[in-house]
């Protein structure tokens, strides 16, 4: 797709009538530029052509020239239909804020026998009324869900231990079914997050019935595992691979996913962390950062390591990502692939993170134990901190429309879009970027944020330099990013 | 100790206000940098926020300027662009049910 357009790909004497069509750009290194127009499409161009093509100085039959002619940089009198294209782009692009809160979350209780450190919000109590979601909370929460115009419902349960409150799980997906069949069955899918240690036959034999997703959590090798996620017996990771065997046995082998958590102990160890996945047969991993919220803050291990450390975990365990894909085996670091997909397709992705307009309450909204909604489960553990800004309003008392239609909702959502923010509104990446004014308030005060001094930004500006960089040096790379993106 | 300083002069007859100060948020995870105009000139003084060698002063100061250059030629693309811009826009947004009703 995109090249380097030498200096000779122009000839200024051959300079032809055009007008631009908005674009964006940004250096990608010493000598090389990004351009990226409204639909997200992207070229990479030395500085002679954008100064060139800025100043309507770039010849008409040079292959830059048509090049940007048919990725919609500008048009000419031979292409009147660029501009209606290009405005069918984005909205296709946009298309994701039509599909209005399509995943819906349940923290069916705080109550864990777990005691991670960077843990915001379990308890350790086995106080049932304190700390479980009630029969009449679910109930009130999914007639909000099904008041959701998505066309697409995902339910997901959280907790705390999600497990140790099964049978309320058991009873919301049940009764959701029925709704959703008296309502004419849009596509519901549902996802228990759980960390395994409490699966049993009954509950397996339940998810297998009603199709259930399991969404677990593996750190890495057993050490690094139990290290972070310690638990009566010191177990975690036994319990946790034991899960997951008997879970896949039952529900089959696609049907269990993992996540992991980066600590400070896993920043050494991005080798030991993926080989572990493909040992336990996943196809991909999601190398997170540590999220900024709740216990992570309290206990320092937020602060324990900074970007470019993680960065530089990052760019380790992907480039060894890379090596394995070279070697024949098909392996996939997903925050990359959610990126890629939208660099090099024209779908945008649902990942809430990466939203603009943020993907809070749009993509995503959480109905916390005890009736409150958030908009985010960022925003829950915010909550935790004792910081309510973005709590949305409560299921016991809150209507559909004063929830959704709030301004706690409606003002990070509009304050935040990527689009008319300081440096984002001339990045060329922020068609791929995120607004997430929930990290951006919680680090530092306000939903926009300072781009410069975003820990935000600093991440995604170089991830995707860097991922850009490679394939663009790299038609093995391209190939092998080409296929995650069709995932992403 | 005393954090560096550095002093980048812009012919103001060619870059607007906007332009230099654009430029200049770009860097604010580096330095603070103080605009003003004297005569026909902008004037930014960079006061770095951590200890840095001479070289990569230099650099920096470098970067800053082709940021000017680069920030120029936004301008001018955001200007010619405008208008296409925004009705791209509101037909993007047009059936997302995101326009607020009053
Ligand atoms: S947050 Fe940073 S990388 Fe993302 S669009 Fe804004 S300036 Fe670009």
């Amino acid at each position: 797709m995109s090249k380097f357009r030498p200096l000779a790909a122009f000839d200024q004497s051959g300079a032809a009538p055009y007008t631009l069509l908005p674009f964006r750009f940004t250096r990608l290194d010493r000598d090389r530029y990004v351009a990226s127009n409204m639909a997200g499409e992207y070229a990479v161009l030395d500085r002679t052509t954008v100064e060139a093509l800025v100043k309507h100085q770039l010849a008409s039959d040079t292959n830059a020239y048509r090049d940007l002619a048919s990725r919609h940089f500008l048009i000419d009198a031979d292409s009147s239909v660029g501009r209606d294209l290009l405005a069918l782009k984005v909205r296709t692009r946009l298309s994701r804020l039509s599909e209005f809160t399509g995943l819906h979350i349940f923290v069916v209780t705080l109550r864990c026998e777990h005691s991670c450190p960077y843990c915001q919000v379990s308890r350790q109590s086995m106080d049932t009324e304190a700390f479980d979601m009630t029969l009449n909370t679910a109930n009130r929460a999914l007639d909000l869900v099904f008041r959701s115009p998505a066309p697409h419902l995902k339910i997901e349960f959280q907790g705390g231990e999600s497990l140790l409150n099964f049978p309320l799980i058991r009873h919301i997906i049940v009764r959701a079914k029925k709704i959703n069949a008296a309502q004419g069955d849009r596509p519901l899918q549902f996802v228990i997050a759980t960390n395994l240690a409490l699966i049993d036959d009954e509950m397996l034999a339940f998810a297998k019935e009603h199709d259930i997703l399991i969404s677990t959590s593996l750190d890495g090798p057993a050490d690094l595992h139990n290290c972070n996620r310690p638990r009566p017996g010191r177990d975690s990771y036994e319990r946790t691979i034991a899960g997951i065997e008997k879970a896949r046995r039952v529900l089959g082998h696609d049907r269990v996913g993992a996540l992991m958590t980066t600590t400070k102990e896993s920043l050494r160890q991005p080798r030991a962390i993926i080989d572990e996945y493909i040992r336990q047969g996943f196809d991909s991993i999601f190398l997170r950062p540590l999220s900024p919220y709740g216990f992570a803050v309290k206990t320092k291990s937020y602060a324990a390591y900074d970007v470019s450390s993680w960065l530089a975990f990052y760019f380790k365990g992907l480039s060894y990502i890379i090596e394995l894909n070279r070697q024949g085996q098909r392996f996939v670091e997903s925050y990359a692939a959610i990126i890629l997909s939208k660099i090099l397709t024209p779908f945008s992705s649902g990942y809430v993170d990466l939203g603009s307009p943020a993907g809070i309450g749009i993509g995503a909204v959480v109905y916390n134990y005890n009736g409150a909604v958030y908009a985010s489960d960022e925003a829950r553990m915010l909550a935790e901190m004792h910081d309510e800004t973005f709590k949305l309003g409560d299921v016991h008392t809150a209507s559909y429309e004063d929830i959704f239609l709030s301004d706690r909702l409606l003002d990070p959502l509009e304050e935040s879009v990527a689009l008319s923010v300081p440096m984002c509104s001339d990045c060329a990446f922020e068609p791929y970027c995120g607004a997430d004014p929930v990290f951006h308030h919680a680090t530092q005060g306000d939903y926009v944020g300072r781009k410069p001094t975003s820990a935000f930004c600093q991440r995604n500006m170089a991830i995707f330099r860097h991922l850009i960089r490679l394939m663009e040096d790299d038609p093995e790379v391209r190939l092998i990013f080409r296929s995650w993106a069709s995932r992403g | 100790m005393d954090t560096p300083s550095a002093v980048v002069t812009f012919d103001a007859s060619l870059f607007s206000e906007e332009t230099i100060k654009k430029a200049a948020y770009t860097f604010a995870a580096a330095a603070s940098v103080d605009i003003r105009r004297s005569g026909v000139e902008w004037v930014c003084a960079f006061r770095f926020l951590r200890p840095m060698k001479p070289e990569d002063i230099h650099e920096t100061v470098e970067s800053f300027r082709i940021e000017v250059l680069d920030q120029d030629l936004r301008e001018r693309v955001a200007a010619e662009t405008r208008e296409t811009r925004n009705s791209i826009l509101a037909v993007a947004f047009s059936r997302t049910g995101l326009q607020r009703s009053e």
